[in-house]
């Protein structure tokens, strides 16, 4: 679902230059972003850069030392977070290891006492099928494995119907397989249940396949928000590039249509590039190689360089490259690429200079 | 084949086993001993069960320390888990500065903490009584009581508290239907201990009680001057027969738990 940005709704979360330290650490700096009601809105970045911290003053674990929150138009200063109508999926899951899974579901609607004792079993009963763990609700927890404890974690998050819920690492620690049937499957509930739904993740991939939108933090900051392909494609910093799949980056100054770098001539660049230092990221995926007869089209961007090896990947293979600089450079193709190059032989790699990006930093 | 080690080994524990009971053992048999003196045997009786029931001041002493190994023992456990719920939200250093001082009592010998206490309560010129006689055993007790609690709290995962707000709980429900359930298996265990250790303390005692509230272990104290009789052998049956009934209530829970809320495979 996209969500025109003219659209006058009231934010899910807004952040206003929320910042928080511990002692001299600056987990946060400055963040300020609007989360719409509705979206799958990821906070992606590496370990450590504060994605946490973020989200546990959304959730009122931690109260900012700068900035405010507000949510769906209410500001959430001093407000504790048993008062809060969001829901957090903590890492560990979190499930009362002293209750059955039907009571784990049902504590929230207990606790509350929002429902009649009949409204409540059959509340667990339909939480419990949208996990697709119906009959589950008299097990114990320590029967569960790891997939089917998430299950419940979801089921008694969303149980109360929260108009947020906020996910930290959901799947990390899940196996290869069984994550990538979460990502469809999580999405999936959020769809069928209509809650604005925050993960918090440093996998790039699982970012990119379920988000609707994706925040990129780096050092306590928000360096980037947009769609995945706007992340993807238009990377705003040489950080994100380099964060988000991979890039090669060619680093010299720009005159607005050529970039000249030290010891490898000019390249021509996309259009209203700006002009000064700069960073030119093309993605291995853009990137040509032939032994250079016949030459590529003159509009292309051609830089000589050496093949070191080639990589088969199944679906594609991988040439990396040594440029006339001693520098790396890596392309790819889908399925086998040209024929007759022998590793330690002359190539050219030639992009389409649209299809590269020029970053400030 | 078994090597001789193992052999040896188990041989070890089952003297060990026969070493703890065979006090145990003596007890039960001699308070059936027709005999007025616990060291012969003279034929099977159960008269000294009927002195007991007319001994007012064994019955009382056995009720003074009933009572200070109720309240000791309740008031060590809630102390320990005040302590445990109220260190969690200090600071490393302040934790580490509380803790050492809630230990300490455990490596100063009783005798001068009798003595000490002895001192105040002399200096507050307070009447001993069952009062001083809690308070001296909830000097002994409260550190294992702090020592297991703490311990028991400090495994638990933080994320649960959290969980317990985030679905609603305001502070007392999260105790209430969160911190408390999930200790409440330690919470006993440090009661019983407490209760153990204050019923049979004799040092804290000599300093701490007053007139008519001699406790039980005071009491047999002071009768070894006239002689044992197998009185106390009677009495020491009752008190084991007790505690096995406790231990069964208490394993049988334990049993259940293991049957129905254990591994099972999932699927
Ligand atoms: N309670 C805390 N006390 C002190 N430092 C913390 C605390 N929580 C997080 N930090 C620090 O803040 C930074 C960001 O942590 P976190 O938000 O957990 O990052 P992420 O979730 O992105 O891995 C880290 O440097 C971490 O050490
Ligand atoms: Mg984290």
């Amino acid at each position: 679902m996209t969500v025109s940005p003219t659209q006058t709704t009231v934010p899910a979360v807004r952040l206003s230059g929320v910042g928080k330290s511990f002692g001299s650490t600056h987990a946060v700096r400055d963040v300020t972003l609007d989360i719409r009601p509705n979206e799958f809105f990821s906070i992606l970045g590496p370990s450590g850069c504060g994605k946490t911290t973020l989200m546990r003053m959304i959730t009122g674990f931690e109260e900012p030392t700068e900035g405010a929150i507000e949510l769906g138009g209410v500001p959430a200063g001093g407000v504790p977070a048993h008062k809060r109508d969001l829901n957090m999926l903590f890492q560990s899951y979190a499930l009362f290891p002293h209750l059955s899974v039907h009571d784990n579901v049902a504590f929230e609607l207990k606790v509350r006492k929002s429902h009649p004792k009949q409204a409540i079993a059959e509340a667990v009963r339909d939480a419990l099928a949208l996990v697709r763990l119906e009959g589950y609700g008299d097990r114990a927890i320590s029967q569960l494995s790891g997939g089917q404890r998430q299950r419940v974690a979801i089921a008694r998050a969303l149980i109360g119907r929260p108009s947020l819920l906020l996910l930290d690492e959901p799947l990390g620690a899940l196996d290869k397989k069984l994550r990538a049937e979460m990502q469809l499957e999580l999405k999936k509930i959020q769809r069928e249940v209509g809650v604005t739904f925050v993960t918090v993740t440093h996998d790039q991939e699982e970012a990119l396949t379920m988000s609707d939108r994706i925040a990129v933090m780096h050092d306590g900051r928000v360096v980037q928000v947009g769609t995945p392909e706007d992340i993807y494609e238009r990377p705003a910093t040489r950080f994100v590039a380099e964060f988000i799949g991979t890039s090669n980056f060619l680093t010299g100054k720009s005159d607005g249509a050529v970039l000249t770098v030290d010891g490898l001539g000019t390249v021509p660049l996309p259009a209203d590039a700006f002009t000064g230092e700069a960073h030119l990221a093309v993605r291995p995926e853009h990137v040509r190689i032939s032994s250079g007869d016949p030459a590529p089209p003159p509009e292309r961007a051609s830089l000589p360089a050496t093949l070191q090896s080639v990589v088969y990947l199944g679906s594609a293979t991988r040439y990396h490259l040594a440029l006339a600089d001693g520098g790396p450079f890596i392309a790819e193709t889908h399925g086998t690429g040209p024929a007759g190059l022998t590793a330690g032989g002359p190539v050219l790699a030639h992009w389409d200079p649209q299809a590269s990006r020029l970053l400030a930093e | 084949m078994r090597s001789l080690a193992d052999r040896a080994t188990g041989w070890l524990a089952r003297g060990v086993i026969v070493f703890l009971y065979v006090p145990i053992v003596v007890v039960v048999v001699l308070s059936f001993n027709d005999s007025d003196v616990t060291y012969k045997w003279a034929g099977f009786s159960t008269r000294w069960y009927g002195v007991l029931a007319g001994d007012t001041d064994l019955l009382s002493s056995l009720r003074v320390s009933a009572e200070v190994g109720v309240a000791s023992a309740t008031l060590a456990t809630a102390g320990g888990l005040l302590a445990a719920m109220g260190m969690a939200r200090l600071g490393r250093r302040f934790r580490a500065v509380f803790s050492g001082g809630l230990f300490l009592p455990l490596v100063i010998p009783e005798i001068v903490l009798g003595v000490a206490l002895l001192s105040v309560f002399g200096t507050l010129r307070a009447d001993l009584g069952l009062t001083t006689l809690v308070l001296g055993h909830l000097v002994v007790t409260l550190p294992y009581a702090a020592l297991i609690v703490l311990g028991a709290h400090g495994a638990l995962d933080p994320a649960l508290d959290e969980a317990a707000a985030d679905l609603g709980c305001n502070a007392w429900q999260r105790f209430r239907r969160v911190t408390l359930p999930l200790l409440r298996q330690p919470l006993v265990a440090a009661w019983l201990l407490c209760f153990t250790i204050s019923f049979g303390n004799i040092v804290m005692s000599t300093f701490t009680s007053g007139v008519g509230t001699t406790t039980l272990p005071l009491r047999v104290y002071s009768l070894l001057k006239g002689g044992l009789t197998p009185e106390i052998n009677a009495l020491g049956t009752l008190l084991v027969l007790f505690t096995f009934l406790i231990i069964l209530g208490a394993g049988l829970r334990q049993m259940r738990r293991v049957l129905v809320g254990g591994d099972g495979t999932p699927g």
